[in-house]
């Protein structure tokens, strides 16, 4: 998959539907070292200093029936790559919360813009993998994996590990 | 035979085939059919465009899935650009904005915020 890096960007899901209007082999990546106004679903503020992975996926057209298959998915994925990587059990508040020892280390959302036949399809992953501190607001909410194990995550290697996963999958979702 | 024009900012696929009844001209995936019974042989297109025009720039946005309505932006008598979103469906738990296809005024919203909708049901129209 091709992976376009940033350092800063207001949120990846807004890059990446400005980005969808060219013409690139899809799926594509956008990455961010840190946004500055991550969001979650329903656009919620999603805290995304630097040391997290925060990415989102220009994704082939799927059928719009199985776009919340694929989310589901991508949660279940995700918590097999923490779970390969470090050996904890994460749980999965369905469809797009990710919980590490009752505070939430992640999320997934899905966001499908449609004019006429056209579609487009983001998919926002956000990972607390190396977040050293939360605001006080959500210091009660949100965990990172380096905060509840004390284990640096290479961000780049957990990305591949996940795309890897999500290639996986795509070509049965990917409509024929 | 297939061709392309463009009037204003709107662009309109003109196909035209020889039927055995006389000629099937299809505008923007619109069928028109021009029977042989019909005297004139030939047609301009201001002949052909003028009287159809209202039905022409009118535009149904239906639903390319089941689902619930889940936020409108949009008003009656509003005017839109291109690319806006215009609603939202919650299908399957996910978020699909539907977008206005063309700049426009809309004409009519036929559905209401919280209502349970089909798949190709018409939701909004766009002049």
């Amino acid at each position: 998959m091709k992976v376009l890096e940033f350092d800063v960007l207001e949120s990846t899901q807004e890059k990446a539907f400005e980005l969808a209007k060219e013409n690139f082999n899809l799926p594509t990546v956008i990455l961010a070292k840190k946004q500055k106004r991550g969001v979650g679903r329903k656009g919620d503020f999603w805290w995304s200093p630097e040391g997290g992975l925060w990415f989102s996926i220009i994704l082939p057209k799927i059928l719009p029936e199985k776009l919340e298959i694929f989310t589901n998915l991508l949660s279940f994925l995700i918590a097999k790559v923490i779970f390969e990587e470090t050996g904890e059990k994460i749980y999965i508040k369905f469809p797009n919360d990710l919980y590490l020892n009752g505070k939430k280390i992640g999320g997934v959302m899905l966001q499908n813009k449609i004019c006429s036949k056209n579609q487009v399809s983001v998919a926002g992953i956000g990972i607390n993998t190396n977040v050293k501190d939360f605001p006080e607001n959500l210091k009660d909410k949100a965990t990172s994996i380096f905060l509840e194990t004390k284990k640096e995550i290479d961000n780049k290697k957990f990305l591949e590990k996940i795309l890897k996963e999500i290639e996986k999958i795509l070509s049965w979702f990917q409509e024929k | 035979m297939e061709f392309e024009i463009e009037l204003g900012q709107e662009k309109f696929k003109i196909e035209i085939t020889e039927t055995k009844e006389g000629a099937k001209i299809k505008v923007n995936e619109k069928e028109f059919l021009f029977g042989e019974k019909d005297e004139r042989k030939s047609y301009s297109f201001s002949q052909f465009f003028i009287p159809q025009k209202e039905l022409f720039y009118q535009e149904k946005i239906v639903s390319p899935i089941p689902g619930e309505i889940s936020e409108i932006f949009v008003k009656e008598k509003e005017e839109v650009k291109k690319g806006q979103t215009l609603l939202t469906i919650l299908a399957m738990k996910t978020e699909n904005e539907i977008l206005a296809p063309k700049d426009g005024v809309v004409e009519k919203i036929l559905v209401k915020k919280g209502e349970k909708i089909q798949k190709a049901q018409e939701l909004i129209i766009i002049k």
